[in-house]
């Protein structure tokens, strides 16, 4: 993988050893990381300067993880991972994943938290929340996760969502299978090239009108995917 | 004519027609004897014939009435074949009968229908009540009294007098109650008449469980004996009110222990859950601590051993701490897979390293590659319990083996099998229940929660997959999972354009 100066991290946590443990495994990594015990501590920090993703967890005594995410969110869009307990509601998850770009189950492996925040570091921006294609034909929403389509309303998992968001980030360009991998799935995923095709067949099936004959979602041989607004005008 | 019955009358009919025609058969040949000739063959016949006719004519009549009455019967009852509302001309004796029955009917339904809806609640008092007021009803009787003796739970059914009123409290049990009950000849007998100090009774003995003593009763004083078909109702409404009466109390009972074990249940869940909960922030940073020495370069190798030691149970101790959280979320209806496209056996190779068995252990993948639909994070939770008891169960050395092949309606079969102890067939049909271990796996003194399947179930289903296991005692165990799965096709191959 490429070498990049390693953006600055900020881990917000009450439970101190989380903090202290976190902190260095991340800075192992290659990532300089700022913490903060609480809501309002983290508020501080920002004020400072913005980090390049923030850690947080959703259970803190006073202000907790969704208010300070969208406290964080009104300001500017950095990419939140949430801590979250494995039994939190489900109402609570769908909210969450409303701010976080990802969330991870306590206990987690920090193996794996690395594995995330080096997958959300390579995210696109989410540039847009929104994709239309056919004039109006399919509406996406990437923040919902709901395709309006031939179908009717239609439920994206998260990694449909994500390669959506890579492919219509270079709208009507060519994204090449190797970078959707990279982009979409962390490497402890273990994903390979079947993972691409098998997803796309499954997106086809929810935004394509005829799902063998794509129109929005079209292979280019030998490359990769590109996704076109398919207008009748263009 | 006398009260003839109508085939009787019809062959008096006959005999009496048939009296000119023998006597014209005797007199024909006497008339010429007599002097009365100048009589031909033809003039005879029509003597004969005029004979006949005359004869006829009185006959009808002197039958003319009786035979309309009975023509008029036949019609109106061929009529009321058409019309069973028409009852004119059917004979009053079978109006009687018809209306009889009838009104027994209609008692035999009201009956049914006051039994059926009668109010079932915790509390078996209303029905005591409605079933008063139902023998009240159909009898047409309103002295009738349910008098309760004995119960089995007071505070369900109060021992008392009932008057079939609403919400009411019983009355107490008098002499007269205590008379009653032991009364009669026959206490086999479940309705008869008693007399005695009181005057007279009919007593209906309602046929309970040993627990419940109880009595229909009404006072008969100056009251003919009842009648058979009086007899077979009360005996009717007698079962009727006993079938009430326990079922009422055998629900009250039934709902006082379900409550109990609901918030048994809860506590439970509630224990579980705050447990798991407060287990999950510490055992992050165990694993995370160990992982972070191991990794400083002056542990030496005894230490790093420690470390991973360290590493591996925190690693098991998580997944446990895991398997109980999903078990409380799962019982709280609250657990939404998050679905995926993922190739299973790297997955399966991860998480038989994480429990560095000792076993023997092979992983092959039968015909079509397939990629199953299904939460990683789950679907390794499912996988662990499996092959968790796969090693627990089985001795050093052997083998264990996973294959993963297609199943039929597009999905991906995961085969665990392992060599181990096995089970009989009544510890596989509880294989899957909570909490449950065989006596064979206490006996082998494994350490064990009974979760880990029970989970593994819970998880499948929720993935929209299935488990099975099949074992056989001392020939090992295979647990099958079924997950939905796609067909891995390459773009290349499939895409024509």
């Amino acid at each position: 993988m490429q070498v990049f100066a390693q953006p600055e991290l900020l881990v917000v946590d009450d439970d101190h050893t989380i903090l202290s443990v976190l902190a260095r495994r991340l800075s192992r990594e290659g990532y300089s990381v700022r913490t903060a015990s609480s809501g309002q501590a983290a508020l501080k920090l920002l004020n400072e300067r913005w980090p390049g993703l923030a850690i947080i967890d959703l259970m803190m005594p006073g202000m907790d993880g969704f208010l300070l995410s969208e406290r964080i969110k009104q300001v500017v869009d950095i990419p939140i991972i949430m801590l979250s307990a494995v039994d939190a509601s489900e109402a609570k998850v769908s909210a969450l994943e409303h701010y976080a770009e990802d969330y991870i189950t306590k206990p987690f492996d920090p193996d794996e938290l690395v594995a995330r925040v080096q997958r959300v570091m390579r995210r696109v921006p989410l540039g847009r929340s929104n994709i239309v294609l056919g004039d109006g034909l399919v509406e996406i929403d990437l923040v919902a996760r709901n395709v309006h389509g031939p179908g009717g309303v239609q439920h994206l998992t998260r990694t449909e969502a994500r390669l959506l968001q890579v492919l219509a980030a270079s709208m009507e360009h060519v994204v090449m299978t190797d970078t959707l991998l990279d982009r979409v799935w962390s490497e402890s995923d273990g994903a390979d090239p079947s993972y691409v095709w098998v997803n796309v067949r499954r997106l086809r099936r929810k935004i394509e009108e005829d799902p063998d004959h794509p129109r929005y979602l079209v292979t280019e041989r030998g490359l990769g995917y590109r996704l076109t607004s398919g207008a009748r005008s263009g | 004519m006398g009260p003839a019955s109508g085939p009787l009358r019809i062959f008096l009919a006959l005999i009496i027609a048939a009296v000119p025609v023998l006597l014209l058969g005797v007199a024909a040949p006497l008339l010429p004897q007599m002097g009365l000739t100048g009589f031909n063959s033809s003039t005879t016949a029509l003597i004969l014939v005029a004979i006949v006719l005359v004869w006829a004519a009185v006959l009808a009549i002197v039958y003319s009435r009786t035979l309309r009455a009975d023509l008029n019967s036949i019609l109106a009852l061929a009529r009321r074949g058409r019309d069973p509302t028409d009852e004119s001309g059917v004979p009053e004796g079978y109006r009687r009968v018809a209306a009889a029955l009838e009104e027994r009917n209609r008692q035999v339904a009201v009956l049914a229908a006051q039994s059926s809806t009668a109010p079932i609640s915790g509390d078996a008092r209303p029905t005591a009540s409605h079933v008063t007021a139902t023998a009240q009803r159909v009898t047409g009787d309103p002295t009738w009294r349910l008098a309760v003796m004995r119960t089995g739970n007071a505070e369900l059914l109060p021992v008392g007098v009932y008057h079939g009123v609403e919400l009411e409290n019983p009355g107490t049990i008098s002499e007269l109650e205590q008379w009653a009950s032991t009364a009669g000849d026959d206490p086999q007998a479940p309705v008869h008449r008693v007399e005695g100090p009181w005057g007279a009774f009919v007593i209906v003995r309602l046929a309970t469980s040993d627990s419940l003593t109880a009595i229909l009763y009404a006072p008969w004083e100056g009251r003919p004996p009842p009648s058979a078909a009086q007899l077979d109702l009360l005996n009717l409404v007698g079962q009727h009110a006993s079938t009430a009466l326990e079922h009422a109390l055998l629900y009250a009972r039934v709902r006082a222990q379900s409550e109990a074990i609901d918030r048994m249940a809860e506590v439970q869940r509630d224990f579980l859950r705050s447990v798991s909960h407060d287990l999950q922030t510490p055992l992050t940073s165990i694993q995370a601590l160990a992982a972070e020495l191991r990794s400083t370069k002056d542990a030496d190798d005894a230490a790093i051993a420690d470390l991973d030691d360290i590493s591996f149970q925190a690693d098991r101790l998580r997944r446990m701490v895991g398997q109980l959280l999903a078990v409380s979320r799962l019982e709280a209806g609250a657990l939404a897979p998050r679905l995926e496209v993922l190739s299973v056996a790297p997955l399966v190779e991860r998480v038989w390293r994480a429990l560095r068995a000792d076993r023997k252990f092979t992983l092959e993948t039968e015909g079509a590659k397939l990629l199953a639909i299904a939460d990683p994070d789950r679907l390794e939770q499912v996988l662990w319990a499996i092959l968790d008891n796969a090693v627990k169960y089985s001795p050093e050395g052997s083998l264990v083996s996973v294959q993963l092949r297609p199943a039929a309606d597009d999905r991906l079969a995961i085969a665990v099998r392992d060599q181990g102890a096995g089970m009989d067939a009544d510890s596989v049909s509880h294989a899957f229940d909570q909490f449950y271990r065989s006596p064979h796996a206490t006996r082998l003194a494994i350490d064990g929660s009974g979760v880990g399947l029970y989970a593994a179930r819970g998880l499948m289903q929720a993935m929209g997959g299935e488990i099975t296991l099949t074992s056989k005692l001392g020939a090992g165990t295979t647990v099958t999972c079924l997950l939905p799965a796609e067909l891995v096709e390459s773009e290349e191959l499939v895409e024509s354009s």
